[in-house]
């Protein structure tokens, strides 16, 4: 109990509670424009938190990211357009049912959904946090370094057939992270003798350049508004309605448990959990058939497992100090930023602010509640935004934020050669989030294999020695093997 | 729409207008993809090797474990290792002209390039490379401006639209960073030059 009024106590500052609400609204609007998904968004908005306090900048970014899952809802259900690629399995029922003239109770329906599996999943993650933080709190350098290859292993999985691909940035990442001077050693790394690059490249305007000038761009140069779909009328969502999820027990728990354990698992995604948990709602439906021509369990099974994701996915951030994904890696940054240690020590060194990381994550998804009730009719003319003019403003704001982060015209020179390495990699296929990975977790995962090195004096026994090392050492055996026996029998 | 089957879950394109399940996608513009490809495994070898050779020294008597340059090789040898194994790929298959594209595999974090313009992105970049001259030269809000109406003129975007669009954004972003972040925005050099 005292730990939930250290977080209630931490979000009722002023500008934490301020940052919260922007956030939320902004994260609707994002979820609603065409183009724009959340990471994003946050990498964009990530310069923002430098003048703000750790809680006030990691509640706008979530913020964003939550009201996001909410926002992709609205335009799936009233124009068959989903703003996430996570909603589209609400399109399939939510559409058929704003067809026949039920748009506010699809509507209501989603919005339930979606705040039970953001709240429950929140609550689990507070409850589940601290016990898996007591857990990682004992590993030592060689658990840690086995943690991290295992984390780069299965985000590199995801990628499937673009394994080699993703591998490759992930290296790529890896080694650009280690540009500037050796913290063990004082040696200079790449620094090519640029001041500048001292002390290696940072972060911020990368995220920028990767995620927010390379979507910028894309955007600008794509084809912009075709046809206008056709929109179903909606007025305001009803309450009662609202509460309508409750009445299908079975697949709200069943989705918010598949959300919740696929947020877990690095770079899985959202858009995984919510095909997982529909088809396992109609799977165990009497009226399979129904799915798909408008079932309200359909719409309670997407969105529960849709927005579930959030709390999974800050599980490793906050108990191992690893992100799974883009706008965990992204949100990780605000971490590095202000000179706070994600992982297993937070507990101890910065209670309030985990615990108001959990109690942000219930306000969020209350907020966006109380928005979307007052400005669904409202945000669905959003979708008529033309991607061009998204772009254009992404890049200026890119421009402004890249240039924030050191004051000088450093930080928007990084940024730009990132968002034009972004731009070629979206052409050519190749994924850049396991770059960004590679960033965020490059540090870290030097300094635990240098220091298990140090203590087994250079001997690589030492991941197989300890017990839980040797346990998620044969899990990245697993993990990295499973898909070459794969590859070399499609040879 | 009759039931729902798994490959009804298609990707959304950038404008989020969701395509119906298509088993044959054809790959859209496949020669820029290709040449994307082969510049950007090109730059990614040519800079592994580059930085090969700028590898820190181990210090004497230090074990290889401690050297400077123990995690950057390992990294640098992860990064080569995969750019080969991607060549080799290609050489043995290259990309389908029909069928699930590379982009099928991407999760949903990365950006979609599909139906991007070579040739708009490209005077895009140029544009975004000249936005920091022009800052320098004549103000972040005066320079933001220019830069949305030029960027109007490479979109096809009505310019008057883009006035009105680019001095509320410079407006904005001038208030948001330099009133509310207090980010010192640099002195234009049009001020020094009109002597004052």
């Amino acid at each position: 109990m005292h730990e939930l009024w250290l977080g209630v106590a931490a979000i009722a500052q002023p500008a934490t509670a301020l940052a919260l609400l922007a956030g939320s609204l902004l994260g609707i609007v994002i979820g609603v424009l065409p183009g724009v998904g959340p990471g994003v968004a946050i990498a964009a908005m990530l310069p923002l938190t430098y003048g703000v306090a750790p809680l006030a900048g990691i509640g706008l970014l979530l913020g964003v990211y939550v009201g996001a899952f909410y926002g992709g809802a609205v335009t799936s259900i009233l124009i068959r357009t989903p703003g996430e690629a996570s909603s589209i399995m609400t399109m399939f029922d939510g559409w058929p049912m704003a067809q026949r003239g039920e748009a506010e109770r699809a509507l209501s329906l989603a919005f339930g959904s979606a705040f039970v599996g953001g709240v429950v999943s929140a609550l689990v993650l507070a409850m589940v946090a601290q016990p898996v933080s007591a857990l990682t709190s004992r590993f030592g350098a060689a658990e840690n370094t086995a943690a991290a290859v295992l984390a780069a292993i299965l985000v590199a999985r995801a990628y499937q057939r673009q394994f080699a691909a993703a591998v490759m940035m992930l290296g790529l990442g890896l080694l650009v992270g280690t540009a500037g001077i050796d913290a063990t050693s004082g040696a200079q790394r790449f620094t090519f003798g640029l001041t500048e690059l001292q002390s290696g490249l940072p972060l911020v305007p990368m995220a920028i350049g990767l995620f927010g000038i390379a979507q910028a761009l894309v955007l600008l140069s794509g084809p912009g508004l075709g046809a206008a779909p056709p929109m179903a009328s909606a007025r305001r969502p009803h309450l009662a309605q609202f509460l309508e999820p409750l009445r299908y027990p079975r697949t709200l728990a069943k989705s918010v448990g598949i959300g919740t354990a696929i947020g877990v698992l690095p770079a899985v995604g959202a858009a995984l959990s919510t095909t997982l948990a529909y088809f396992e709602a109609k799977r165990s439906s009497r009226e399979p058939d129904s799915f798909g021509r408008g079932n309200p369990e359909g719409i309670v099974a997407a969105e529960a497992a849709n927005n579930s994701n959030s709390g999974g996915a800050m599980l490793t951030v906050l108990t191992l100090g690893i992100p799974g994904d883009a706008v965990t890696a992204i949100i990780m940054g605000v971490f590095v930023v202000h000179g706070v240690v994600p992982g297993p020590s937070l507990f101890a060194d910065r209670p309030e602010l985990v615990h108001g990381i959990f109690a942000a994550l219930v306000a969020i998804n209350l907020l966006v509640v109380i928005a979307l009730f007052f400005g669904t009719p409202l945000l669905a003319r959003l979708t008529r935004v033309d991607p061009r003019w998204l772009g254009l403003c992404i890049l200026c704001f890119c421009m402004a934020g890249a240039y924030s982060t050191s004051n000088s015209f450093y930080g928007v020179w990084v940024a730009i050669a990132a968002g034009l390495l972004g731009l070629l990699c979206a052409w050519a296929s190749v994924p850049v989030v396991p770059m960004v990975l590679g960033l965020v977790i490059g540090d870290t995962m030097e300094a635990s294999l240098r220091q298990a090195l140090a203590v087994s004096d250079g001997s690589l026994r030492i991941f197989v020695e300890r017990p839980v090392a040797a346990v998620i050492t044969l899990c990245c055996a697993v993990a990295l093997v499973q898909p070459l026996v794969r590859a070399l029998r499609r040879l | 729409m009759t039931g729902v089957t798994l490959h009804d879950a298609a990707r959304p394109t950038h404008t989020n207008v969701v395509q119906p399940a298509a088993p044959d996608v054809p790959a859209a513009r496949p020669r820029t993809g290709q040449v994307a490809r082969t510049v950007l495994l090109a730059a990614v070898l040519a800079g592994c090797a580059l930085l090969a050779l700028r590898l820190p020294a181990t210090p004497p008597g230090e074990p290889w474990h401690g050297s400077p340059a123990m995690f950057p090789a390992l990294a640098l040898v992860l990064a080569a290792g995969c750019a080969l194994a991607v060549v080799w790929q290609r050489l043995r298959r290259p990309a389908p002209a029909a069928g699930p594209t590379a982009a099928d595999d991407v999760p949903d974090d990365e950006v979609d390039a599909t139906d991007s313009d070579p040739r708009r992105a490209g005077l895009g970049a140029l544009l975004l490379l000249l936005y920091p001259a022009a800052i320098t030269a004549v103000g972040f809000a005066p320079a933001t401006l220019v830069f949305v109406i030029a960027g109007t003129r490479v979109c096809g975007l009505p310019w008057r639209r883009g006035l009105v669009v680019g001095g509320v954004l410079a407006a904005t972003l001038h208030a948001v960073f330099v009133g509310l972040f207090h980010v010192g925005l640099p002195a234009p050099l049009i001020l020094a030059w009109l002597g004052r």
